[in-house]
């Protein structure tokens, strides 16, 4: 199963939109496993996930986390984030995958 | 514009992105669970509705409460040691655990020992807040030192047959004695100063100049008016100022969270808690202006979305949503509403009513105008309630204008398809 880990400051904003994407994913049968994580975590949780996106307010920190990881990573843009949009981020996270 | 927000980017990677203040940093995240245990322990024990109080000290849990307190935030200085040398180590990637040893016992080396006539003790002066930043140092210094020792290989060098586990812990005798030495010659040297001895020195020099900077009204409004201004351009404002805010800020917290656990008056007004606490809830009264106050969808979703988050002091939805990132329409409410909340909290302190920050640490997301119950009794609710309402009426004018913006849009676009599907 697929592990789509999203980063933010302390892993509070992004755990609303990991529930709005959890929704999606089932609506649309696609089996994965979403979480969100503070960004301090990145390394750690980073080992086994198959990609990481991150809050758009730590984007700055783009460069730094995917020295730290080996999946990809991309930043989430801030309308989406703001909508909280669980369906265009889990349709980026996929797109990452190659899913 | 751009070039402003890169340079912005810049300094926030810089402070980050310091060995030192990326140790430090997460040593005091590391650090929250203590701080919350002492906080939970506090806020029990100063509970006093009918006769609780009296009847926990009968029962014996006050004492429990008391002791709690006093092996956490009154020695506090002692786990700040061992975590930022154990972080410094981890961002290294020497060997953490030794590195966190040798923060404890730089530390421990220039705390002075109080002598009384039955009794030879560190006084929780050294070891709590006031230790702070002699813990700071001697954590940095004493860790890095150890790594270089250790990186240029001063070690008792073993012959080949000797087992790796015994080699290893021969080779840290000699950079651990010379941490030690180094301490040891440093505490020596200040004593012989009018200081006395390194906490004091550093205090003197240090941690006081630092809190009297930071502790005015001025400078707590433009700090918080900063950091909206880098959540302007969609940065992380405190998370990017968070190692500055500690330096200042933190040791005065610690002082009150002491204070209050031990009964005593509060004695500093700027505080962490303080400054970050009594910016309003700000992003809830946008969320409900764009509920009930709004015409346009997009606002309206917006603030539907937002409102719950901004509940539990999530602004992010608010804040990407409306959008208040990279909105001129929204930068002056955005920097002015945070510093007019603190001003208001500084006033109702000073005329007596809102009682000074007990420094307790609260987990996040706590909810807004319910935290003022925990930081300050039931006048903390009274200032955010108060702080709410200025925000409310502050934003207004500007949730107005953004509502017309859309407004417009949306009727544009309805009036295209409109006239589109007449045509057809």
């Amino acid at each position: 199963m697929k592990k789509i880990y999203l980063l933010c400051a302390g892993g509070m904003s992004t755990s609303v939109l990991v529930n709005n994407m959890k929704k999606e994913a089932k609506n649309l049968n696609y089996e994965c496993e979403i979480d969100a994580f503070a960004v301090n975590a990145a390394a750690k949780v980073g080992e086994d996930a198959d990609c990481i996106l991150l809050g758009p307010q730590i984007a700055y920190k783009l460069e730094d986390v995917k020295k730290e990881v080996p999946c990809p990573v991309e930043t989430i843009d801030m309308i989406s984030y703001g909508m909280m949009n669980g369906s265009k981020v889990l349709e980026q996270a996929r797109k990452m995958i190659g899913d | 514009m751009e070039k402003f927000r890169n340079n912005l980017l810049k300094y926030a990677n810089a402070v980050q992105n310091n060995l030192y203040m990326k140790s430090i940093s997460s040593a005091m995240m590391s650090l929250i669970p203590i701080m919350m245990v002492s906080s939970i322990a506090s806020l029990i024990g100063a509970v006093d509705i009918g006769g609780t109080a009296a009847f926990m000290e009968k029962i014996g849990l006050k004492s429990v409460l008391v002791q709690i307190n006093n092996m956490t935030i009154n020695v506090v200085s002692i786990y700040v040691a061992f975590l930022i040398a154990y972080k410094l180590g981890q961002n290294l990637k020497a060997e953490a655990l030794n590195c966190g040893i040798m923060g404890v016992m730089s530390f421990l080396i220039l705390t002075p020992l109080s002598v009384t006539d039955s009794l030879k003790g560190l006084s929780a002066t050294a070891l709590g807040s006031g230790g702070m930043f002699v813990a700071m140092l001697g954590a940095c210094l004493g860790g890095r030192l150890y790594v270089m020792f250790m990186d240029k290989k001063l070690i008792i060098k073993m012959p080949e047959s000797v087992p790796p586990v015994v080699s290893k812990s021969f080779a840290s005798i000699i950079p651990g004695a010379l941490v030690a030495a180094i301490m040891g010659l440093i505490y020596q040297i200040i004593s012989l100063t009018p200081y006395g001895d390194v906490t004091s020195l550093i205090y003197a020099i240090v941690q006081a100049p630092l809190a009297s900077l930071g502790a005015n009204i001025v400078a707590s409004m433009l700090i918080v008016a900063f950091i909206e201004l880098l959540w302007f351009f969609g940065i992380h404002g405190v998370l990017a100022v968070y190692p500055i805010l500690m330096l200042v800020f933190y040791e005065p917290q610690l002082a009150n969270l002491a204070a209050y656990g031990a009964g005593e008056a509060l004695p500093y007004i700027f505080t962490m808690g303080f400054i970050l606490g009594n910016r309003g809830a700000r992003s809830l009264a946008v969320s409900i202006l764009c509920i009930f106050n709004s015409k346009s969808a997009q606002l309206k979703a917006v603030g539907k979305v937002g409102l719950i988050p901004a509940a539990f002091q999530i602004s992010e939805p608010i804040k990407f949503g409306i959008p208040q990132v990279m909105n001129l329409r929204m930068l002056f409410p955005l920097m002015i509403t945070p510093a007019v909340s603190v001003l208001s909290a500084y006033l109702l302190t000073i005329i007596g009513f809102l009682p000074y920050h007990n420094g307790v640490s609260i987990p996040t997301g706590f909810p807004a105008i319910f935290s003022g119950f925990l930081f300050n009794g039931w006048q903390g609710i009274i200032a955010q309630l108060i702080q709410l309402g200025l925000c409310t009426i502050i934003y207004i004018p500007f949730i107005k204008s953004q509502d017309k913006f859309y407004l417009e849009q949306e009727n544009q676009a309805a009036e295209q398809s409109e006239s589109k599907a007449s045509m057809a």
